[in-house]
Order: structure tokens, then sequence, then C-alpha cells
């Protein structure tokens, strides 16, 4: 189980989305593979799982950040292996992780814009479009970028207060 | 197989082209990034904002759409750059603002202390900067930045859009002359990861070698 999980993190990490991207949609049959719908659906799959593998390296660094005396703490007062995992080392774990847990997000949130080179028609491949319909090139950069910008840091702003809420206690 | 192995010199020049394309970016980003991650550090307040700027601006856009800016927007400023520097330009502009802020982590996770110990014996800014404050950072810097070399690498995928030759769309020519696509993009993948799990592995092992050094 653990070598499993360690060679789906390691492959994924270590190979680029976009490749990622064509290898899901090359394994649908070219006639499903032109559907709109199917391109959607083979542009998101692979995000999921570029995401996933990040987030095992966060959530294992954040189990590992549980002080031990909370653990000692919570075998004294008698818990469970189970009790312990469900009452104490995941709860603090969740609040250790939440600004690494932002930070996938965000990024995650960018590589949205892959999805564009499968042709799923979101904001870059919007934005490239209508340059080769109508050769305003910098007009449209000029737009889409701060699109993305506004969008990443409302998404940012409302993650920070998330965090605030929740922050360890100092 | 024998497919693999008759496309194999042509994803081998791909690849060349892709490692070409990496450590250009890697050389320019580690260079801009160190001179700006110390003067986000240290500098004075007209060179803080200004940075600070570049590096939420660059981090907040997609590397796909700096990209496309670069090689599509920049010519109507009447800067022409043919798609390989256009695409390396990008890749080092968007990886400079990374190395920023490791750098900056990493200065200022040196105590405060070391600087004024420093500073107490007489250095000079540049000597405190060199033989007080560097080699102790050098720990913090190193990992962080080996995996962003490694998402360099990565992002070096994304040049292949711009009509660049490199390992991404090599791949990509083999398979619409033969119309394999799924072997051929897990032969990629497999490259890709050579590169990537070694250059990964350097950083754990030097975590490793760091991580006797007690806070």
């Amino acid at each position: 189980m653990r070598a499993a999980v360690a060679a789906y993190v390691e492959f994924v990490r270590n190979v680029p989305l976009l490749l990622l991207v064509y290898l899901v949609v090359s394994t649908e049959s070219p006639a499903r593979a032109a559907s709109p719908t199917t391109r959607r659906r083979a542009s998101s799959s692979p995000s999921p799982a570029y995401a996933g593998a990040y987030l095992v390296e966060v959530f294992r660094a954040g189990l590992d950040a549980v002080p031990r005396g909370l653990v000692d703490a919570g075998m004294a007062i008698g818990l469970t292996r189970w009790q312990r995992l469900l009452h104490v080392r995941l709860p603090t774990m969740f609040r250790v992780v939440l600004p690494s847990l932002s930070n996938a997000f965000i990024s995650l949130f960018k590589d949205t814009s892959l999805a564009s080179v499968i042709a799923v028609p979101e904001l870059t491949y919007g934005a490239q479009w209508i340059k080769t319909n109508s050769f305003r090139v910098i007009e449209v950069w000029v737009v889409v970028t701060p699109m993305y910008l506004a969008t990443g840091y409302a998404l940012l702003y409302a993650l920070r207060r998330v965090e605030r809420r929740f922050a360890v206690g100092r | 197989m024998s497919l693999a192995l008759q496309s194999l010199p042509f994803l081998w020049q791909g690849l060349l082209v892709t490692l070409h394309v990496s450590a250009l970016v890697v050389l320019l980003s580690l260079a801009a990034g160190l001179v700006l991650g110390v003067a986000l550090a240290f500098g004075p307040r007209w060179l803080y904002w200004p940075i600070r700027m570049y590096s939420d601006f660059l981090r907040g856009v997609p590397l796909l759409v700096l990209i496309f800016f670069v090689y599509y927007g920049l010519p109507v400023f009447r800067i022409n750059l043919s798609n390989f520097w256009a695409a390396v330009f990008a890749l080092a502009a968007f990886k400079t603002a990374h190395v920023i802020e490791i750098v900056r982590g990493a200065v200022q996770s040196i105590p405060r202390g070391q600087t004024d110990a420093g500073r107490a014996i007489g250095l000079t800014f540049a000597q405190r900067l060199l033989c007080v404050i560097a080699p102790q950072a050098l720990r913090r810097f190193l990992p962080p930045w080996i995996n962003a070399v490694v998402d360099t690498v990565k992002g070096s995928a994304l040049v292949s859009l711009v009509g660049i030759v490199d390992l991404m769309l090599a791949i990509q020519q083999v398979i619409g002359r033969t119309y394999v696509p799924l072997p051929m993009y897990v032969l990629g993948a497999l490259m890709y990861f050579a590169i990537n799990y070694s250059l990964s592995l350097t950083s754990r092992r030097l975590e490793a070698r760091f991580a006797y050094v007690r806070e």
C-alpha cells in the first residue's frame, strides 16, 4: 500500500501536467475524443490526479507536524489507535496544513489554463479564439491576465480568511 | 517496441532541446532571483514594492498565459522574439519570481542576532551577507530550489505550444506520423520522469544531509 502510493505520487509529481493531459485524452477512442464532453472530462481528470499527488505530500507533512505530546496525551487518557487518529491527529493536521492546502488550490486554479490545449472552451482557449478572429492580440491578453489575477486573488483572500479562522493558537 | 526504438533518436533531439531550454531558464532565473531576492530582504523601501509586485503578479498568472503573452503580445511593442527566446524569457521571468521568494525565505530565516553579531565585529554589509548569512541560508535554499528546477523541466513542456520541438512536441510529431499515442506518451512520461526523479532524489538527499543542524 505504502509503496503503491509512493510510486503514484513520485510518478505524477515528476511528469509534466501537459503530458498527463494528452495521455488521458489519448486513451479515448478518436471518435469519442472529438466530442466536447469527453474533452472536458478528460481535461478535468488529470488535474485531480495531479493535485492529489501534491496533497498526499502536504498531508503527510501535516501528520508529521502534529506534536508528539498530543498523541501521547491521547494515549494517556486511554484513547484507542483509531480514536487518536480521528479526534487528535486529523483535526490538528487539518489546521496545520491549511496554508499549504490553499497554495495547492491556487496553483490548481492556474493549471486549468492547460485545458485549452485540448480545446476545452475555458478562459485561455476563449482568449486565443478571440485573438485569431480579431487579431487584437494585446487587448486580449491585457484583459485575460487581470481576470486570472483577480480570480486568483479572490480565491487567495477567501482561503486566507479560512486559515485565520482555524489558525493554531499561539 | 521497435517503433519506440526507431523514434528514439528523434525523441533524443527533443530531449536535448528540453534540457537546453531548462538549463537556460534555470541559470537566468537563478541569477536574477538571487539579486532581486536579496534586494527584497535587505533593500530600501523604493525597491521593495516593485519587486513585491513583480513577484506577486507573475506568480498569480498561469505560465501558459505568460508564454502566449510574451510570444504573441510583445510584437505589438515592436519587440520581436523568436519562439525559442520568447519561451525562454517567459519561463525565466516566471521562475525568477519563485526563486525570489525562495531566497527571501531562506535569508529571512536566519536569526536577526547573526546580522547584529556581524555588525558588532565590524563586518561590512557585503561581508555579513557572504560570510555570515549566505552559508547558513544555503541549506534552506537548496531543497526548495531543486524543487523549482524540477518544476522548470516540467514547465518547459509548455514551450511545445509555441512550436519549439522539445521532447513534448517530438512525441506528438511521432504520434502524428504513427498513430500510436498511448505507448509514445508513456515513453515520454518515463523520459521526463527519469530526469526529474533524479533531481528530486538529489533534493531529498540534500535535506537529509542538512538535517544534522538543530535549530
